[in-house]
């Protein structure tokens, strides 16, 4: 039964509902049919030996069987739903606004937002990372702390300028790649820092 | 309970001002329809008159937008004073409901009142819960902090729009970030958790919407058949508790649909004007809304052939009422982008390559999206089933044609979209973007299902 629920109800994501769901649709789908075939091939069994089909008409049949699914379906994965849900809920009710967003965004978050705590000015900067911010999960963390730190350091929104600052995130030694015309304003620890330029 | 006032402010604002504008069109609904319309119509107008304070050089100070809608509200009340009657507006229809009664009333066997049990139970589990979950969770779409609210949240600090030319993806049209937005001009510092609220209430405003049409096109019973279709859906419910576009998208393209269908009926002209500022704030939503005007267009012009009593000129002047506002809703935004120097022909460069490569992945991934996820339950077997079941239905009925006719046209644009466009190709052949795709025009396939079954 978990199985069937997780099929019905697999875990969500923001762009689709997938996983297991492709093998279990497939069968859902062999299911109806072989039990189409069955339906016809009783009628004509019947039929055959001179016996009323009865009131089965193939069209009708295929949509009543069709509806049937659809409605158990719907009934299952809407347990499906109660059930992740309660758990998800369960995780998350104690939690106050900033640990939800922890959880969910993990430490480029909790980085930001120790930034945003020490860093009291504002700048036009640029991140840094060992991560390749073209794919994940790199990408992902460059777009959480670039929303995160807005407004005090703005990473993604400004003409190409040089920049004010330097987010230096998940680099090696953050403090030997700093440039010389650059001082470190605030130090998470030895990957994660915050570099300002001298005279902006 | 600090948080209430300006929770309240942010939807209540709008929706008055809906209600005032909605006023002033030839139009009886009942309140809750009155409401549901409102709602979008109102973020819609609000939406155009933020960016017009922008293009003023006013930017977005909360007393500019407040006074903006109070002034909008009184002159929308003062033009419609005509309409009321003994102190009631006469909009709101006499002696009618949602859905004309009760759906255990004594119409109704047994059987079918247990049915009828199961489907709201159902359906209030699944509000109950989109409510409690939207407002329980703080943003967490990816599109929504990489783009939309990245870019909202950097407007709001800026109190104007004198970043567009910087930010990622500046063609994005601006409707979201104006509702995040607004609503922080009400708390007073950027909030992108309790504004979530506006994207259920997109979705239960639709779902009103669609069930009071699908009772006056048809039936109560089959009203409530409809919603538990749509309520089928896995995406379409976990898309009505997050920040994506896709929602409102749909919010406004279905509309615009069921009400082009709505005037064929009742020849209320509310109901034009309505559809075309609703697919005019589709285009202010997502970039698909553009070439859903498109659709919605030649649809309308469908219509416009199949009405044997109307004239020559006055089918071209209906079809020139309704193209004006949403071709205006549409320039205002693209000449104003275009004024700021952004490019918006990224989307329409083409690629062509060999089409092996692109047309069997990307009908695989569309098939794979529409019969093997657990997205949409068993809707597009559904649909295929009854198609062919009700094949006949679709010759003679002007409306099946007009729903089934969208829905082809619909997902044919995202197809030539994945195939041919250079920008495109890339994010929609992906299971995720093809999801989203679909999910904007899903409630058509559910329509098209209870129209084609529903009893006469």
């Amino acid at each position: 039964m978990s199985d069937i629920l997780k099929g019905l109800y697999p875990q969500p994501f923001l762009n689709g509902f997938r996983g297991e769901s492709a093998v279990m649709y497939s069968q859902i789908y062999i299911m109806i049919g072989v039990l189409f075939l069955l339906g016809c091939c009783f009628c004509g069994l019947r039929r055959g030996r001179g016996l009323a089909a009865g009131p089965f008409d193939p069209k009708k049949s295929a949509l009543g069987l069709v509806t049937a699914f659809f409605v158990i379906i719907t009934v299952l994965q809407t347990l499906g739903h109660m059930l992740y849900f309660q758990m998800q809920h369960a995780k998350i009710r104690s939690l106050s606004a900033h640990e939800k967003r922890s959880l969910f965004f993990g430490g480029p978050y909790n980085f930001s937002r120790e930034l945003l705590r020490n860093f009291p000015g504002t700048c036009r900067g640029v991140l840094v990372s060992d991560l390749d911010t073209s794919v994940d999960p790199g990408s992902t963390a460059l777009r959480i702390i670039a929303y995160a730190l807005l407004p005090k350091v703005n990473l993604r929104a400004h003409e190409q300028t040089p920049p004010e600052c330097i987010v230096y995130f998940n680099k090696e030694n953050a403090r030997d790649a700093v440039p010389e015309n650059y001082v470190v304003a605030y130090e998470v620890n030895e990957n994660n820092l915050l570099a300002v330029r001298k005279n902006p | 309970m600090s948080h209430v006032f300006p929770l309240v402010l942010t939807i209540l604002l709008p929706l008055i001002l809906g209600f005032g504008v909605l006023n002033l069109l030839p139009i009886r609904l009942p309140w809750l329809v009155v409401m549901s319309v409102s709602y979008g119509l109102g973020l819609g107008v609000l939406s155009q008159g933020m960016l017009l304070l922008d293009i003023l050089g006013i930017g977005f100070r909360p007393q500019a937008i407040i006074l903006f809608q109070l002034v909008l509200i009184v002159l929308c009340f003062i033009a419609g004073m005509r309409k009321y009657k003994g102190g009631k507006s006469r909009l709101l229809a006499d002696g009618d409901s949602l859905w004309g009664g009760s759906f255990f009333s004594e119409e109704y066997t047994g059987k079918e009142k247990l049915v009828h049990a199961l489907i709201l139970s159902i359906s209030i589990y699944y509000v109950l819960f989109i409510f409690n979950r939207a407002v329980e969770l703080p943003i967490y779409g990816w599109d929504s902090f990489s783009t939309s609210l990245h870019n909202a949240k950097l407007f709001y600090y800026d109190g104007s729009l004198k970043n567009l030319p910087h930010v990622p993806y500046p063609v994005y049209p601006l409707l979201m970030p104006f509702l995040f937005i607004w609503s922080s001009c009400n708390f007073g510092f950027w909030e992108d958790q309790l504004t979530k609220i506006f994207f259920p209430l997109y979705f239960v405003t639709f779902v009103l919407i669609y069930s009071h049409c699908l009772y006056k096109l048809i039936n109560r019973k089959w009203a409530l058949y409809g919603i538990f279709l749509l309520l089928s859906s896995n995406l379409l419910l976990f898309h009505a508790v997050m920040e994506y576009r896709d929602i409102i998208l749909l919010y406004y393209t279905c509309s615009a649909v069921l009400f082009m269908i709505m005037w064929r009926k009742s020849r209320e002209g509310g109901w034009l004007i309505l559809s075309s500022l609703f697919v005019g704030f589709g285009t202010f939503t997502k970039v698909e809304g553009n070439p859903y005007l498109v659709v919605q267009l030649l649809l309308f012009m469908y219509i416009l052939f199949h009405e044997k009593s109307l004239p020559g000129l006055a089918k071209t002047k209906l079809f020139l009422q309704y193209a004006f506002p949403c071709t205006a809703i549409l320039l205002l935004h693209y000449v104003y982008k275009m004024s700021r120097g952004i490019s918006t022909m990224a989307y329409a460069s083409l690629n062509f390559r060999n089409p092996q490569e692109t047309i069997l992945p990307v009908m695989k991934i569309f098939g794979e999206s529409l019969f093997l996820s657990a997205n949409w339950n068993l809707t597009w077997l559904l649909l295929c089933v009854s198609l062919v079941v009700h094949r006949r239905k679709v010759l003679k009925d002007v409306n099946l044609q007009v729903l089934l006719g969208g829905l082809v046209m619909f997902i044919s644009i995202f197809l030539m979209f994945a195939i041919f466009s250079s920008v495109l190709s890339v994010h929609v052949n992906s299971h995720n973007t093809a999801s989203r795709l679909i999910l904007q025009i899903f409630p058509l396939a559910t329509l098209l299902i209870v129209f084609l079954n529903a009893e006469p």
